[in-house]
C-alpha cells in the first residue's frame, strides 16, 4: 500500500522531521518519496530502515552533490529524494546505527549551513516586513488611522497582511533555528577538548 | 591548504584512512577496514569519510586511481607525501604514549 501525507517542517526542525520519519518506519511505513510538503510512504517490515536528512551546499543536481550522493550510495545508503537543498537518505537498520557524520567538525559545518540560511531568510523577511509595514503606516497616517484601514477593501490591506505574515514566518523560523544555534554552541565547547 | 603543518595532530579518521590506503581501496572498503583495524571502536560515517577523502586528495596525501569510467567505484591510494605524514603522526603518537607511560607508569 502507498500513502501520501502532507506536512510542513520549518527550517531548524530537520531533527524533528527525522524523528518523525523514523517513528513512521518503526510502525512499518517507509518513506519512498518526497516532493515539497508531500511525503509518500509504503508498507514494509517495521523498523527496516533508518532515515537521515542532510542540507547540502548546493542543489542535489549540482556536480559536487551528485558526486556526494553517488559516494553515499556506494556505501550502501539509499537516496530517497530531495527537496530543494535537502536530501533524504536511508539505510537498512540491520547494518547498525546510521549516522551521516562521525566527527564534530562535519556536524558543526552542517549546523552552520542551516543557521546561515536562516540568517539570510529572516533578514530578507524583515526587509520585506519593513517595506510593507512602512508603506502601510504612511498610508494609515494619511487616512488618519481610521478603522477602515483593517478592512479587506482598503487598497493597502495587502501591505498590512504581508507585513504581519512576514513577521510571523520570520519569527517561527528564527525560533526553530534557535535550537540549532544552541546545538552548535554545545559542539563548539566540546570541540575545545576533543575532536 | 596544501601546506603540510608538520606538528598538527591528525584526526583519528584521517590517521586510519591513511593507514587503510597503504593498499588501494574504495570508500566502503575504507569504512570496513577502519572498523576492523580499531576493533569496532572507530566507525566512520559516510559523510565524514567523504569530506576527509576530499581534503586528503586536495592536500596530495592520497590520490584517486584512474578508474574505468563512471560505473566503477572510485579507488584511492596513499601518496609519498601521505606516507610521510602518517610516519610523522606515528612518531608524534609514540611521544605521547612514551610520556604517558613514563609519568603514569603501568597504572
Amino acid at each position: 500500500m502507498r500513502y501520501n501525507c502532507y506536512k510542513w517542517f520549518s527550517l531548524g526542525e530537520h531533527e524533528k522531521e527525522e524523528a518523525w520519519l523514523n517513528a513512521m518506519a518503526a510502525k512499518g511505513m517507509m518513506l519512498t518519496g518526497v516532493a515539497g510538503f508531500k511525503f509518500t510512504f509504503e508498507d514494509d517490515n517495521p523498523g527496516k530502515y533508518t532515515y537521515r536528512l542532510e542540507l547540502l551546499d548546493y542543489p542535489p543536481t549540482h556536480p559536487e552533490c551528485t558526486a556526494y550522493i553517488k559516494f553515499m550510495e556506494e556505501t550502501g545508503i539509499e537516496h530517497v529524494g530531495s527537496v530543494r537543498r535537502w536530501v533524504y537518505f536511508r539505510r537498512p537498520a540491520r547494518e547498525g546505527a546510521f549516522e551521516l557524520y562521525s566527527d564534530l567538525d562535519s556536524k558543526m559545518r552542517h549546523y552552520k549551513r542551516i543557521t546561515s540560511i536562516s540568517n539570510t531568510v529572516t533578514l530578507l523577511m524583515l526587509i520585506g516586513f519593513l517595506v510593507s509595514g512602512i508603506s502601510w503606516s504612511l498610508h494609515a497616517a494619511d487616512a488618519g488611522w481610521s478603522r477602515e484601514l483593517f478592512s479587506i477593501n482598503d487598497p493597502y490591506f495587502w501591505a498590512l497582511f504581508y507585513a504581519v505574515m512576514l513577521l510571523v514566518i520570520a519569527s517561527i523560523i528564527y525560533f526553530n533555528v534557535f535550537a540549532v544555534r544552541r546545538s552548535l554552541r554545545r559542539l563548539k565547547k566540546e570541540r575545545k577538548l576533543s575532536e | 591548504m596544501p601546506a603540510d603543518k608538520s606538528n598538527a595532530a591528525l584526526t583519528e579518521a584521517v590517521y586510519y584512512i591513511l593507514l587503510s590506503l597503504h593498499q588501494p581501496m574504495h570508500g566502503y572498503g575504507i569504512m570496513q577496514n577502519v572498523e576492523q583495524l580499531s576493533g569496532g571502536r572507530v566507525v566512520l560515517a559516510a559523510g565524514t569519510l567523504y569530506g576527509a577523502i576530499n581534503n586528503l586528495v586536495e592536500r596530495g596525501w592520497i590520490a584517486a586511481l584512474p578508474g574505468e569510467g563512471n560505473s566503477r567505484k572510485k579507488e584511492y591510494e596513499i601518496t609519498d607525501r601521505g606516507r610521510k605524514a602518517a610516519r610523522a603522526e606515528v612518531e608524534r603518537l609514540k611521544e605521547l604514549v612514551d610520556n604517558g607511560s613514563r609519568i603514569m607508569g603501568g597504572r
